[in-house]
């Protein structure tokens, strides 16, 4: 194979112009290996966001009502299946906040702490006081640190919530920190004291379950929705749409990385038309020694082919010093579902992307090697 | 001798509307074992005719054998192969590859046919003692003075056993001394191996060296001059008027 060894010398001979492609194809891998990493990590936050900070089922009213009246029976139902760790009946609702000249709009749930603990582990994300006071304190409330923040409201403040009619004074015995844009809105009530500021009598709005196996969640929606007329969601339904959607932006992304690609393929061409326009006497002068068409093709071919695996490999490395810096910088939760963004790097990924590099090179290759092996050997050998 | 090149009425126009005929009609049969010069001033077609005869260049009409196989419309894969197996090339400037060795540019005519590796190099290191360069086998281009790499090249046009040597200014660009040297090495390895030299020259006293004179003008051979012993002998398609 005397085409490897003089595409090998042409590139060690253009030591920074083979640098240049080098990192452009690099930079074009390293960007979409993190690109997709991004895509696929803001996936898993977004799972394990739902899963540890929603219901894994959730149950609503039947059809034309507002509310849950029979929640106990139903929760009761829903516990008879072994893997249903908790059946929390929940009141969520919409009222304002007074304090002082302080308003804020807020989201009140009504719950049974010890149901509602194991349900969305509550009592972890407490920053002051035990969320476990709401058992025996009719009067008292778990405020999110923003909303408490927003409403200057200190531990152990007393303020008021108004919804319509209705106005109950409770006293700030805990403050949560559950990481996410619900911090701003959040206020734990008793379940009783709830259903006296909604004033619809003795009933909820949903029941929340918590399984041991998360997957189970559609068999034990579609077990309840059977045997009962109420409306179970599992988990995956819930995020289904925004499962898809980031599915459907996964399309414009590849697009987007397509043209990436393209862009430093074009890149590559260019290097090779460089390197070939500097070296077409010497083109000339193989043809004279009788190397043919195919031979000259190939030299260059693989001049351009040879620059794949440092590129890929240079790329992986960008990717990961880049996913690590990533993950060390804090991201406000307004703005992301967890407070760090994840850069998921999957060897398979990296592999594709590789692959692909390869491709663009070869690809890219093609043209100007085409174009040298048409070349007129005594006008190559003319040229000065 | 046999015939090695037998050129009928060979033409080459170049251009679309205004030609330029750079060569008309040329006849000529080369034997085998000859050392041939091609002179005439610029533009006399005489590099156009050494392209053919080298199968760089395709004609625009007539024929060229080669050892009796009318090569003129052979596939561009052909050509090639030809060129490497029969056929050993000579420029101006030496043309070497820059960044190869003299050994290893030598051998490189030798890889394109398909030689082994080790075989190759050991025909190379055999050539380059054999122009006197055994001690520079691992110099660079930049690292040989011209006379030296004018050397490697003509070594590296010998080395696939052409049987037609083409050298185009062998030493267009050599002081006489290593013009002189250039000269009677080719001439050495004339008498060594039998091959057929075929040399485009301006100068004229490497051209009396040779067995046989052309000179072409305006595409035409106007003058041949054949040796007889130490003498030239003008033959009849001599039109001296013309010279002059």
């Amino acid at each position: 194979m005397f085409e490897l060894a003089i595409a090998e010398r042409h590139i060690l001979g253009n030591p920074k112009m083979v640098l240049f492609t080098v990192l452009s194809v690099a930079l074009a891998v390293g960007v979409i290996v993190v690109l997709i990493g991004l895509t696929e990590g803001y996936k898993v936050n977004l799972i394990e966001n739902t899963v540890e900070n929603s219901p894994h089922v959730t149950v609503e009213p039947k059809e034309d009502e507002d509310y849950i009246y029979l929640y106990r029976t139903l929760s009761a139902i829903a516990q008879e299946d072994p893997g249903v760790l908790a059946a929390s009946p929940r009141l969520v609702g919409r009222a304002a906040a007074k304090y002082k000249d302080n308003v804020e709009g807020v989201t009140f749930i009504g719950a049974d702490p010890v149901q509602e603990d194991i349900l969305l582990r509550v009592r972890e994300d407490m920053v002051w006081g035990d969320y476990y006071d709401l058992r025996f304190k009719r009067f008292a409330a778990v405020v999110g640190d923003d909303l408490a923040d927003d409403l200057e409201l200190k531990r152990g403040d007393d303020f008021r919530l108004t919804r319509q009619d209705v106005t109950i004074q409770v006293k700030a015995v805990g403050i949560i920190d559950t990481g996410t844009s619900l911090d701003s809105t959040l206020v734990y009530l008793p379940l009783d004291t709830a259903q006296d500021l909604l004033d619809e009598g003795d009933v909820v709005s949903e029941v929340g379950i918590r399984l041991s196996d998360i997957d189970a969640a559609p068999a034990i929606a579609a077990d309840l929705n059977n045997r009962t007329q109420y409306k179970a969601e599992s988990w995956q339904e819930k995020s289904r749409d925004i499962l898809e959607q980031i599915d459907t932006q996964q399309i414009y992304s590849y697009i987007f990385y397509l043209l990436i690609f393209i862009i430093s393929g074009f890149g590559i061409a260019n290097t090779m038309i460089m390197i070939i326009s500097r070296r077409t006497k010497e083109i000339g002068i193989l043809m004279a020694m009788g190397a043919d068409q195919i031979s000259i093709m190939k030299i260059f071919v693989l001049e351009s082919v040879i620059l794949g695996p440092p590129s890929a490999l240079l790329g992986g490395g960008l990717a990961y010093v880049a996913a690590k810096l990533i993950g060390t910088i804090e991201v406000p939760a307004e703005i992301y579902i967890a407070d760090r963004m994840t850069v998921v790097l999957d060897l398979g990924t990296f592999v594709y992307v590789a692959i692909f590099a390869f491709l663009v090179n070869f690809l890219a290759g093609i043209y100007p090697a085409y174009k040298a092996s048409r070349l007129d050997p005594v006008e190559a050998i003319a040229t000065e | 001798m046999s015939k090695i090149i037998e050129i009928k009425k060979l033409r080459k126009v170049y251009g679309d509307g205004v030609e330029l005929v750079a060569l008309d009609d040329v006849d000529l049969t080369i034997e085998e074992g000859e050392v041939l010069s091609i002179v005439g001033p610029s533009g006399s077609g005489k590099s156009t005719l050494l392209n053919m005869i080298g199968l760089l260049d395709t004609p625009s009409g007539g024929e060229i054998w080669l050892k009796g196989q009318n090569i003129t419309t052979a596939s561009s894969e052909e050509r090639a192969r030809l060129r490497n197996k029969e056929l050993g090339f000579i420029f101006q400037y030496h043309h070497l590859l820059p960044e190869f060795s003299a050994v290893e540019n030598v051998m490189m005519p030798l890889l394109i046919a398909g030689m082994d590796k080790k075989e190759a190099r050991h025909r190379a290191i055999t050539l380059l003692e054999e122009v006197g360069l055994g001690d520079r086998l691992n110099n660079k281009p930049t690292q040989l003075s011209g006379g030296q790499n004018q050397r490697v090249a003509v070594a590296r046009a010998l080395a696939g056993h052409p049987s037609i040597v083409i050298g185009d200014e062998p030493t267009g660009n050599l002081d006489t001394k290593s013009s002189d040297m250039i000269y009677e090495l080719l001439r050495k390895l004339n008498r060594q191996m039998n091959q057929t030299f075929i040399l485009v020259t301006h100068d004229m006293d490497m051209a009396e060296k040779t067995d046989r004179i052309l000179r072409l003008v305006d595409g035409k051979i106007v003058c041949e001059m054949r040796r007889e012993g130490d003498k030239f002998v003008t033959r009849d398609l001599c039109e001296l008027d013309k010279e002059a």
